[in-house]
């Protein structure tokens, strides 16, 4: 059994990496949250605690970690995308292993952590910081472990997608978000722009996000090259939204007539006079 | 002890005004990264706007 507390400290932390650019010091900063928010007597389960030690030097329980894997693997049967990789059936952790694959099972096993272990307290604090845990996995961890360590890179992607299907019902604009991450990261682009969509469409517009993921669709099709498409969307938008959004959506207008068709650059269109966007 | 943290539960999540004012400035930035080779950055900016409003309570108005 693991108790988690919301310590004022915590707190202060997780918020400070709310408001803080994020770099590669991002997964240790979460699991360091995670460890500090534990009450670290747990009732017969140490080697799992040692999972989650930020200083347990990099060693770790091999059995208990994949004890770990087979339960993820369990919950995965479920996921059939076609650019996952599968699990492997019989995989044995080894004791001692480099800081990217310490970080990539450390998250893994925080991102499905109540398959894990009885979780009581402030349960949904850990989701938060489960949530950093996500980010964290893909913009640092996954990358970083994809060439030379294809089995923990699968199953980090496994927990991921796991944590990100706990919120189909209760958010599935949130769920639509990470799953698009997670198809990105996988260089599936179409899938990505599909489900930054969903998220957008599944947003009412007066949550905070709604520009957000407005933005993070319009920008996903200039990234494809689908300028046009990026154009009319925005100008529906605009048609559509509250006026104390308009300012901002004429500046993403702006932003898209001005660009030169591909937001990454990569167009050898040539780019075009900068003109004012009368709306 | 439950937290809401991330939810609705004013002792613990930012201010709406706070989630505005930084999810507002985050697009911005993306937004300057727009014709560069940035798109990383850029996605890395709008996952953190997203991440700070997650399950947030409505706009203030």
């Amino acid at each position: 059994m693991l108790t988690i507390q919301t310590k004022p400290k915590v707190v202060a932390g997780y918020k400070r990496l709310l408001l803080s650019e994020w770099t590669d010091s991002l997964p240790d900063e979460v699991i360091g949250l995670l460890w500090n928010s534990m009450n670290h007597i747990t009732e017969g389960d140490q080697s799992l605690l040692n999972l989650l030690n930020p200083a347990s030097n990099h060693l770790l329980s091999a059995e208990r970690f994949s004890s770990c894997v087979m339960r993820i693997r369990e919950g995965s049967k479920l996921i059939r995308w076609a650019r996952f990789p599968e699990l492997p059936t019989g995989y044995a952790a080894s004791k001692k292993r480099p800081a990217g694959v310490w970080h990539a099972n450390q998250l893994a096993v925080v991102l499905t952590l109540n398959l894990h272990a009885e979780v009581i307290g402030g349960t949904e604090f850990l989701v938060d910081l489960q949530s950093l845990a996500f980010q964290a996995a893909i913009l640092f961890v996954l990358p970083d472990i994809h060439d030379k360590h294809l089995v923990e890179h699968a199953i980090l992607l496994h927990a991921a997608a796991q944590f990100a299907i706990g919120y189909v019902s209760s958010d599935p604009a949130h769920y639509s978000f990470l799953m698009s991450m997670i198809h990105g990261y996988l260089g599936d682009d179409e899938q990505r722009l599909h489900l930054l969509e969903t998220s957008f469409r599944f947003t009412d517009p007066q949550d905070h996000s709604y520009l957000t993921r407005a933005e993070a669709y319009w920008m996903e099709l200039l990234d494809l090259g689908r300028k046009h498409e990026a154009e009319e969307f925005l100008f529906a938008l605009r048609a559509t939204s509250s006026p104390d959004h308009h300012d901002e959506i004429r500046d993403m207008i702006e932003t898209v007539v001005q660009s030169n068709g591909r937001a990454n650059g990569s167009t050898s269109t040539p780019t075009r006079k900068k003109r004012r966007v009368v709306i | 002890m439950a937290s809401t943290l991330g939810g609705n539960d004013p002792s613990h999540d930012l201010t709406p005004e706070e989630k505005d004012r930084e999810e507002k400035k985050l697009r911005e930035e993306a937004r300057k990264l727009l014709d560069g080779k940035n798109k990383k950055e850029r996605t890395k900016k709008l996952n953190r706007a997203n991440e700070i409003s997650r399950e947030k309570a409505k706009r203030a108005h």
